[in-house]
């Protein structure tokens, strides 16, 4: 176990071993978005009440939910950072942030043009979206802190602290429907009966596009680190003989 | 585990403990400068002082919503099912609002004790649906008012 | 799963009405997909690209600073 922990802190192990799972991690992402969004926007009926808005949800909520997943794995990498000091934590750490910012502000944004026609109001102080509009701001200012300190030792240790503090969102996004008044509704719970409300032919596509947005997140994720690791690797001999080859 | 780390660990626990207690509470402090609405029990038991812009969430109470055609104004009564508010608005109404829906009204309390909306904002429920099913559900008798009362 | 909503590629397009909406968002979330598989590839491109330059670089200065070794061996 502590081996196989060291091996994976390996740069370049980690490298090579996340090489060769890209093809298959891009063949599934095809797979599962092109079978999702085929569903989402030409066999999902169209909502009693808000007609074909419903398909905005498709984006919506896989962009949403897994952009919480973003502030809980950097802290986990922080986490690994400042104790173990391994390497690669710290480097996907640094990728997660970006990534983390593009998702909550594609979420944002989706809901923003969904809330429009539907509530009437695109933007509104309420705690779902503003807890949200904090994650964003918390992303951006996590990839600042680390630009702004030089050490990048200190930055590493900086951003872990950020990272644990941050995630303390993460909870009040998902919680914030349940504990306020809030014009954004609660979860929805899914029904197995096809003659209920949010029965299968709703929330089947939307697993779908959720595990095809997962797949992408992975995929995007792997390529950022795999850069970081020739960067700050790129002295050493197996990255110097991977530039001279390709 | 090395004890030297085992002491750091637990520091970093420490800190992010601690800085969670803090922000969570200075959360809850500013939660009352976030837009949370009142229900009309809530202003019926007087919690809201006349003329204090404030939001009021309920459903359109069946058969209350009067037009004018000529001035865009409208007139209804929200309702939590056990208190009512009459509301009086000017302006476009979202696409979703209509008799039964739960809706979310800005504005303030006069002392009439009518509440003058300057804005309205539809919020919808979390049960989605196709008008098939949905008629399915409403012609097996299954009460309109039970499916959507989570909706304000 | 159930029949494909729309009667025609023109109803298809207008969205119940909701075009503009449903369009946006998509779009966007096709940008956001492209741009965050491609930017990663350009910046490995740039990146093997500047190393390779610079190893030219370090190569040739490497050669010139054994030719003044040489020169001033000479001189010697």
């Amino acid at each position: 176990m502590w081996l196989w922990f060291s091996k994976l802190g390996s740069p370049r192990w980690f490298y090579e071993l996340s090489g060769k799972w890209l093809p298959w991690l891009y063949a599934a992402m095809v797979v599962f978005m092109a079978v999702g969004l085929t569903w989402a926007l030409l066999f999902v009926p169209a909502d009693y009440q808000q007609g074909e808005t419903i398909r905005i949800m498709y984006v919506h909520v896989p962009v949403a939910s897994i952009s919480l997943a973003c502030f809980p794995l950097m802290a986990v990498a922080g986490t690994i950072t400042l104790v173990w000091r391994m390497k690669l934590a710290d480097m996907v750490a640094k990728c997660v942030a970006p990534i983390g910012a593009w998702f909550s502000g594609l979420a944002l944004l989706s809901g923003a043009i969904w809330g429009e026609p539907i509530w009437g109001v695109w933007w509104t102080w309420d705690a779902r979206l503003t807890s949200m509009l904090i994650q964003f701001f918390l992303f951006i200012g996590v990839i600042a802190l680390r630009s702004a300190i030089e050490s990048q030792d200190a930055a590493a240790k900086a951003c872990a602290i950020l990272a644990i503090v941050g995630a303390i969102n993460v909870p009040i996004i998902k919680y914030s429907v349940e504990w306020w008044n809030t014009l954004h509704q609660p979860a929805s719970r899914i029904s197995m009966d096809p003659m209920a409300p949010n029965p299968p032919e709703i929330w089947v596509p939307l697993l779908i596009m959720i595990a095809g947005v997962y797949l992408f997140f992975i995929i995007t994720l792997l390529l950022r680190t795999r850069n970081e690791i020739l960067v700050r690797e790129r002295r050493s001999k197996w990255v110097q003989d991977l530039v001279r080859k390709g | 585990m090395k004890a030297h780390r085992k002491k750091k660990l637990s520091i970093i626990l420490f800190i992010a403990v601690g800085l969670s207690i803090a922000i969570g509470l200075s959360l809850f402090a500013l939660s009352n400068n976030i837009d949370l609405f009142y229900t009309p029990t809530q202003v019926a038991a007087g919690e809201v002082t006349p003329g204090q812009r404030i939001r009021v969430g309920g459903m359109v109470k069946e058969g209350t919503v009067e037009h004018n055609q000529d001035e865009l104004e409208v007139s209804f009564i929200t309702t939590d099912y056990s208190h009512d508010v009459q509301v009086l608005y000017t302006g476009i109404l979202p696409d979703l609002f209509r008799e039964g829906q739960g809706i979310v009204a800005e504005g303030m309390l006069t002392s009439a004790g009518v509440f003058q909306a300057s804005r309205v904002l539809a919020k919808h429920d979390e049960n989605y649906m196709s008008a098939e099913v949905r008629s399915a559900l409403e012609s097996a008798g299954v009460d309109s008012d039970g499916m959507s009362s989570g909706a304000y | 799963m159930s029949e494909i909503q729309f009667n025609s590629l023109a109803e298809f397009l207008q969205m119940g009405g909701y075009a503009v909406h449903v369009w946006l968002v998509y779009l966007s979330f096709a940008v956001f997909i492209g741009y965050n598989l491609l930017s990663p590839r350009f910046s490995r491109q740039q990146f093997i690209r500047t190393q390779k330059r610079r190893a030219v670089r370090d190569a040739e200065e490497r050669q010139r600073m054994e030719k003044s070794a040489d020169t001033t061996d000479d001189r010697q």
